[in-house]
Order: structure tokens, then sequence, then C-alpha cells
């Protein structure tokens, strides 16, 4: 069952439009990252989602409910938790979510149990009594997680959930949306921190001037943007034998020498090869029968950034 | 059908109401403001009974006593009706414009709480709020009732009109809070409001009034008795669209012994005319602007981005 549906999402802005055409989905369960420049309009669909803003045409569907239609239904079934953290500072931390289960028309007495449970996921217990303002940017995001928790949601619309956040507590919302992932939640967030998409993400979709430019696995993508793999090769010894006998073999090129003496490194060689996975267990096998003392044989992997940059042309709409 | 019960329950339930009353008991402010206001209305009451004992030549007697009932009732009226003009849009006029600015409002919105809820519950924690104002200082006001000189009656339709007048202007705070973003704005145009319904329509019939006086130079009598009625009604009507000029009029009526229900007019050819008494038209009239406002509001609120 698909958690979220875009169908031919077009939202203008006047003569401006944010988002064309955007056709997109995620299954039930996925933790898709939604990746694009600042203006691709990522926050535009993340709030056309959770029915914040009317879309100029299409449909949205969460879980099969039409936004549109039964916006009532749908907004039981998603948590938003904007790229901002919306403060009432004079509620404490436990009156900020009872407030807000109060919203969900969440009976009264299953309220502190809910509480209890969602203070201890983000690990926020220990301040339940504190003014919300005064709690650190960090604790403010995971109250802000355990805010749109609240009605348990089966599908989490997340705007930059790591942004502006130092690194210790980028790493607690990271293991705190692997943890709802486990949870069977869906996961839809965007971001501009492509570690974080490379770290949890089961799919990535690229989006650029309103249109979707790339969607996929995050290893399908990497081979888009390269059709040639990069392989590394470390060597006990005998890297001159290993540099022959892969110059003979078709489909490699660009063999190059990686002086492992100059930085106290093993010998190793780079080689770009474009055939398929049993082609580079060939390979592996025949440098081993000819034996050749191999240490280490591993494939250089694109990383997002590159994935990325190809991707996009550096279009804002 | 929703019963009275029930639509209590529902209100006491909305959590923007719990909230909002919530937060403002928290800390010493609000303490602070009801002893202020009631140290005022005391000293105000102090300082009248000091000058109505200094004025006595003749020690007190039956006529005196009800002279300075009606003259503390006055004075405390007065005095609430001003507290509800500074203290009711200070309440409300930031209600929504502030979720905004705070960026809440979008966090509201996709709850399942309507934006008839927000509003209400907005609305209603500034209401009770000058309620507890107005009640804790009943005892000041019914004060004159045990001196003498005041009936109950004009007590009662007094608070209700103080009470009516603090729902009218908790809700134009809620309407102008709806309709503008920044807070600034909306707070002006709240208390230009408020303003303008206890001392602009005031004035305005009062400048009318001398105009007319001058144009007329006292003869009533020279125009026609159509004329006559029509300037009557105006007269009236503003009168009834005021809150003091309200009270004023509905003493007047009932010192003339004509009940609460009715105002006699008197025309010039000496016969008369009836209108209801302008506390009734008043108590009407800002009951159903209040309405109007309140649900615009919402309408506005479930729009914004749209």
């Amino acid at each position: 069952m698909e958690a979220i549906q875009l169908v031919d999402l077009t939202r203008c802005y006047g003569k401006r439009t944010a988002i064309e055409q955007l056709n997109l989905s995620v299954a039930s369960g996925e933790v898709f990252g939604f990746v694009g420049p600042n203006g691709a309009g990522k926050t535009t669909t993340l709030r056309i989602i959770a029915g914040l803003l009317p879309p100029t045409s299409g449909e949205v569907y969460v879980n099969g409910i039409s936004v549109r239609q039964s916006l009532s239904s749908a907004r039981r079934q998603i948590g938003y938790m904007p790229d901002y953290f919306g403060v009432y500072p004079d509620l404490r931390v436990w009156e900020y979510l009872d407030f807000f289960a109060g919203c969900y028309q969440i009976a009264e007495s299953e309220r502190p149990r809910m509480i209890e449970d969602l203070l201890d996921l983000v690990e926020l217990t220990h301040r339940k009594d504190d003014l919300v303002d005064r709690l650190s940017r960090g604790m403010k995001q995971r109250l802000s997680l355990a805010r749109a928790l609240i009605h348990d949601p089966q599908v989490l619309l997340l705007d930059e959930p790591a942004s502006g956040l130092d690194p210790r507590a980028r790493v607690e919302i990271r293991e705190l949306l692997v943890e709802l992932a486990r949870m069977g939640k869906t996961i839809f967030f965007s971001t501009h921190i492509l570690a974080d998409v490379a770290e949890i993400c089961t799919r990535v979709g690229i989006l650029e001037a309103g249109r979707l430019v790339a969607e996929g696995r995050l290893e399908e993508l990497r081979l888009i943007a390269s059709s040639r793999r990069r392989i590394e090769l470390t060597l006990l010894d005998q890297v001159e034998r290993a540099e022959a006998l892969l110059g003979a073999l078709p489909g490699i090129t660009h063999i190059e020498r990686l002086d492992g003496n100059l930085t106290g490194q093993r010998p190793a060689l780079s080689f770009e090869f474009s055939g398929d996975d049993t082609g580079l267990c060939g390979i592996l096998s025949q440098l081993v029968q000819s034996g050749l003392p191999v240490l280490q044989f591993r494939e250089d992997q694109h990383d997002l950034e590159e994935v990325f940059l190809r991707a996009t042309k550096g279009i804002v709409s | 059908m929703i019963t009275l019960s029930q639509a209590g329950r529902l209100l006491l339930r909305n959590p923007v109401l719990v909230k909002e009353v919530r937060t403002r008991m928290r800390g010493g402010r609000t303490f602070i403001v009801l002893t202020i206001h009631l140290l005022a209305l005391a000293g105000a009451l102090a300082a009248a009974y000091l000058l109505f004992r200094a004025s006595l030549t003749t020690g007190v007697n039956l006529e005196a006593r009800r002279l300075f009932g009606k003259a503390v009732f006055g004075l405390m009226i007065w005095m609430e009706l001003i507290t509800i003009s500074f203290i009711a849009p200070a309440l409300t006029s930031g209600a929504i414009a502030s979720e905004r600015e705070r960026q809440t409002l979008d966090l509201l919105r996709v709850t399942l709480l309507s934006s008839r809820a927000l509003v209400l519950g907005k609305y209603l924690s500034g209401l009770v709020f000058i309620f507890l104002l107005v009640l804790s200082s009943l005892p000041l006001q019914t004060l004159p009732f045990v001196i003498g000189g005041v009936l109950a009656q004009e007590i009662l339709v007094a608070v209700l009109i103080l009470a009516v007048t603090a729902v009218a202007f908790c809700a134009a705070g809620i309407f102008f809070s709806s309709l503008f973003s920044r807070v600034l704005l909306s707070t002006v145009l709240a208390y230009a409001f408020a303003i303008f319904v206890v001392f602009g329509i005031p004035m305005i019939l009062l400048l009318v009034l001398l105009v007319l006086g001058a144009g007329l130079g006292g003869a009533i009598d020279s125009i026609s008795l159509r004329t006559q009625m029509m300037l009557i009604f105006i007269g009236w009507l503003a009168v009834s669209m005021t809150p003091g000029a309200t009270i004023v009029a509905t003493e007047v009526a009932l010192l003339d012994q004509q009940g609460l229900l009715l105002a006699r007019l008197h025309l010039g050819n000496g016969s008369e005319v009836a209108f209801p008494s302008p506390w009734i038209f008043y108590v009407v009239f800002y009951l159903l602007v209040s309405i109007g406002m309140l649900w615009f509001s919402a309408k506005r609120v479930s729009r914004i981005e749209m």
C-alpha cells in the first residue's frame, strides 16, 4: 500500500510555478529523503501533503485518503514537523504535549501515559516540568518530533528535521528517525544534509525547480550518476604484475597506481570497469588465481553529493 | 441537537481555552492586574465618600444618601467600562496574529482542531478574564444598593451592559486579529473600535445635537412630525449604540417611571412615541455584531494561506 501518493501535483504562486506535475509514490514503512536545493519546492510539497496548502492542480493521497476531499481523515494519518519550532514560552514540556493531544481530541485519561511514552522515546523525561522555552534547540526539535507523534500517525512529514542542529543533536534526531522507521512509520523528510539521506533513507527523490529530476534507491541513483564503476585494489606487493594483468582484461580502463609508499600504506591500484557484478567477480577470481596477494578489492562508492550534483543543474524556480 | 451541558463540556474541553487560561493564571501577572483593578475601584469609592462627607452641611439625610448612592453607582460603572475598554482589546487583539508571529498557527492547523474551536477558545479565554474582573468587583458595585438610591434593576441592567460590552470588545479584538497578520495593527484597530463605541458615538451624538439645536433655535414645533420622529429615532439609535449613553438613558427612563422595557419620548405636539428601552437594542445589537465578528474570524482563520 502506498503511504503517500502525489499525482500530477502542481502549485503556482501567481505566475511562478513552485511545483510542476509532480508524481511520486512512497510505500508504507519507507524512509523517503526529499532532497533539493533551496527554493526547489520541498517545503511547498510537504505543506500540500499536510493539507496546509491547496495544490493548484493534482491530487495527494495519504494511505489512500485524498487530502483534498477528506482533510480531517488524512490529518489523522499525518504527523507534521515544519522547519521551525513553534514555541509557547509559557508552557511546560508536558503541557505542550498535553495541549496538542487535546487538539487531536485524545481523551484526557489517555494523555498522561502517552506523554510519558513519548518523552521517554525522545529522551526528555527529565525535562518534563521545564518551560519549553528553556530547552536547547536540539531538545526543542526532539519535542517537536514528539508533538508530531502525539496522535500516533502512520506517516511522518518532516521538513528539514536536522537543520541548524549541532552534530550531536543531528545524530540524536537521526537515531530517532531510525527508531521510528523500525516502529513501522513511513517517514517523508526533506533535507539538504546529504549525509542524513545516505544514512537512513531507503529511497531518495531529488527535486529541482519544482520537478523531480531523479528518484529511486540510493544504489540505483549512484549507478545512474555514473555508468562506470571505480574499483580500488590493494595488494601486499607485485603491483606491476597486477597492472599488466588488468590491462589485458576487457571492460577495464583508466588504471592508475595509487602510491601507497608515500603514505606508508600498501601499494594499490584503481581502475574503471563498465561491466556488471558477475564481471567484477570474474576479475577478482582471475587476480587471485594468478597468485597475486590481494589484500582488498572494493568498489569506490560515489557519494551522494556527486549523485546530487549530477542530477541537478543548479536551477531555482 | 446539542444540549447546554454538552456545550459546556465541549467548551471546558477546548484545548485552546485550557491552555490560555492555564498560562494566563501562571505567575503573578493576573493577580497584580486584579489587585490594581480592585484597589482603583476602592480608592475611587473612598475618594467619593470623603468628598460626600466634606460637602455635607446639614448632616446625612435620606436625599443625600440617595444622591451619594447614585454618584457611587455611576462612578463604579464608568470605571468598569473604562477598564473593559482598555483590557478587552489587549487580551484578544493579538490572539490569532500572535499565533502567526510565533509560527504556531500551522502547528494548530494540521491538528483536528477546528478554526471555530480555535477562535472560540481564544475569545473565551479573554472574556473569562474580564468576567473575573467584573465579578470580583461586584461587591463594590452593589454597594450603592445598600446605601440607597439605586434599584436592583438598575444594577442588573448596568452589569448586563458591561457584560455585553466585554463580549463585543473581545469579539472585535479577535476579529481584527484574524484579519491582520501584525499584532500591532490589530491592536490599534481593536482599541479604535472600543474608543469609538465608548467615546466616539456619544461625541458625534453631542455634536449633531448641538448643530441641530443651533439650526432649529429651539423651535422644535416648526418641523414636521415625521421629521421629529425621524430625528428622535436617530437619536435613540445613537444612544442605544454606546454603553454610557444606554445606561444613562435606561436610568432616566426608570426615574421617569417608564419601566424597564419601553422608553417613551415626547413629540412637539405633546404626543408620545415609544421605543424599546435602549439597553434592549444595545444588548441585541452588540450580541449579533459579536456573533458576526466571531463567525467571520473562524472563516478567515480556516482560509489563511489558501
